[in-house]
């Protein structure tokens, strides 16, 4: 929804099923961070499951019954929508894609949804958090909040598939490698590092059918990241981070586990925010490797 | 112009390119880029060139028996790099479509779309007051239940008519 240069940009945060319950740190970060950008951000409650790959398998018709519902939600807010997990993201655009398109399939969501009075007229947009930075905030806006920067930590960005590949939903141009999280940790203080599996997943989507493929998958990471010689990674997604902590968790990484951070709360420290309002204490692998580089006076 | 056919044909082929989107896979030519490519297939059985080799041949009841189309996690990887613009995801994806059919669904994915279903989120047995106490420390709202009285709904409507 388009709104006046003078106005806040508002979002309605869906929270998902993972962030809350695995990660209610990178949540409080996310609110924070953005209000200091002058973006608002409150959670949109009474929600459901965006249906995520289990139902889009299953049965489309049900997955789209899903995203509608959330889609409609907001639309009912008169706001947009922001996700801080690659999976929900993925989905909710390609829900509303679908939706968009077919009108038939819109319809009988619509009447499913007239029960609770909800209606989804295709007007919210669904932002994930990366997108926010990109195109609301924009770089030169994110350079200036910067107050305590970090001194040159090599740091390794990973980009869950889900955020940014290449599929027409996400708006990406085919095969074009992501930049943003470098980027930013380049504008906060960091050195960004290039590594091998760069651009692959982390493992967490396979979990449910093989566990032993998904812990491999994200040791992969892991090992390609320390090969690197990054001090830590910046996650922007809920799944990739508590998959790429917890496999560090298996017994022979445990002497030196390399620390997974969320995005917002790798920012919040450079813009002043403090440590225990960014939830810093409940991240599984410690940060305080990552914090010690940053410069300027700290509360 | 008609395209010089590059692969063999099966009843199997034919019958996967006649579903929306499936037309795409004639283009492939069991190459293995998608395999070299796939973080999934480094160091475990999946293998989406073997995949795509026993769907050319034909060998339609040994891929819908496999659990290896439903590894594919459409990350897309694959798809940056195929020479030929197949769409893994989406041939597997109708590869699932097909295996649903016939009833052959992991357990995993059943028990996990069950739980969306019955409880409106998937986390409902993981939340604790612990968690609860953690995210009010935070500012954050501790109430996280979401509506089940909807995805109940969209369970009744969509799948328990069909079991």
């Amino acid at each position: 929804m388009i709104l006046g240069d003078e106005q806040v940009k508002e979002y309605v945060l869906f929270r998902g099923c993972i962030a809350p319950v695995r990660l209610p740190a990178y949540e409080a970060a996310t609110i924070l961070v953005l209000e200091k950008l002058g973006i608002e951000v409150t959670p949109l409650n009474n929600a459901n499951c965006c249906g995520a790959n289990y139902i889009e398998t299953l049965n489309e018709k049900a997955f789209l019954a899903l995203g509608g519902r959330i889609l409609a939600l907001a639309e009912s807010e008169g706001k947009d929508i922001l996700t801080i997990c690659g999976a929900c993201s993925g989905s909710l655009k390609h829900a509303k894609k679908l939706l968009d398109r077919r009108k038939r399939v819109r319809t009988e969501v619509n009447s499913l949804l007239s029960k609770e009075g909800l209606e989804y007229t295709k007007k919210v947009e669904v932002k994930h958090l990366l997108d926010v930075f990109e195109q609301d905030i924009g770089l030169d806006t994110l350079r200036s909040a910067i107050t305590n920067p970090y001194a040159g930590i090599r740091l390794a960005a990973h980009y869950g598939c889900y955020v940014t590949r290449a599929f027409d939903d996400m708006n990406n141009i085919e095969g074009e490698v992501p930049t943003i999280i470098d980027t930013i940790i380049r504008i906060a203080g960091g050195r960004p590092v290039d590594y091998p599996t760069k651009y692959r997943c982390c493992g967490a989507p396979i979990l449910a059918v093989d566990e032993n493929v998904a812990n491999k998958v994200g040791l992969d990471k892991i090992r390609s990241v320390r090969d690197a010689g990054a001090a830590g990674i910046v996650t922007a997604c809920s799944y990739c981070d508590i998959q790429l902590s917890q496999v560090q968790f298996g017994g022979r990484l445990e002497k030196s586990r390399i620390p997974v951070i969320t995005l917002p709360q790798f920012l919040g420290p450079a813009m002043g925010i403090l440590d225990d309002d960014l939830g810093m204490y409940l991240n599984r692998t410690s940060p305080s490797q990552i914090l010690r580089s940053l410069t300027g006076v700290r509360l | 112009m008609v395209r010089t056919r590059l692969t063999p044909s099966s009843s199997f082929i034919q019958e996967l390119a006649s579903m929306p989107g499936g037309e795409i896979i004639e283009k492939c030519v069991a190459c293995g880029v998608c395999t070299a490519s796939c973080p999934i297939a480094s160091g475990s059985q999946y293998n989406p060139r073997q995949i795509m080799q026993k769907i050319l041949v034909g060998a339609r009841q040994r891929v819908l028996e496999s659990e290896q189309p439903w590894l594919c996690k459409t990350c897309h990887l694959c798809e940056d790099t195929c020479q030929y613009g197949v769409k893994l995801s989406d041939v597997f994806k109708i590869v699932r479509k097909l295996a649903i059919k016939e009833g052959l669904v992991p357990i995993a994915f059943q028990t996990a779309a069950n739980t969306i279903l019955t409880d409106g989120w998937l986390m409902k047995d993981a939340y604790s007051d612990f968690i609860a106490d953690e995210r009010t420390e935070l500012g954050l709202g501790s109430r996280l239940s979401q509506n089940k009285r909807y995805t109940r709904d969209v369970k009744s409507k969509f799948f328990d008519t069909r079991g």
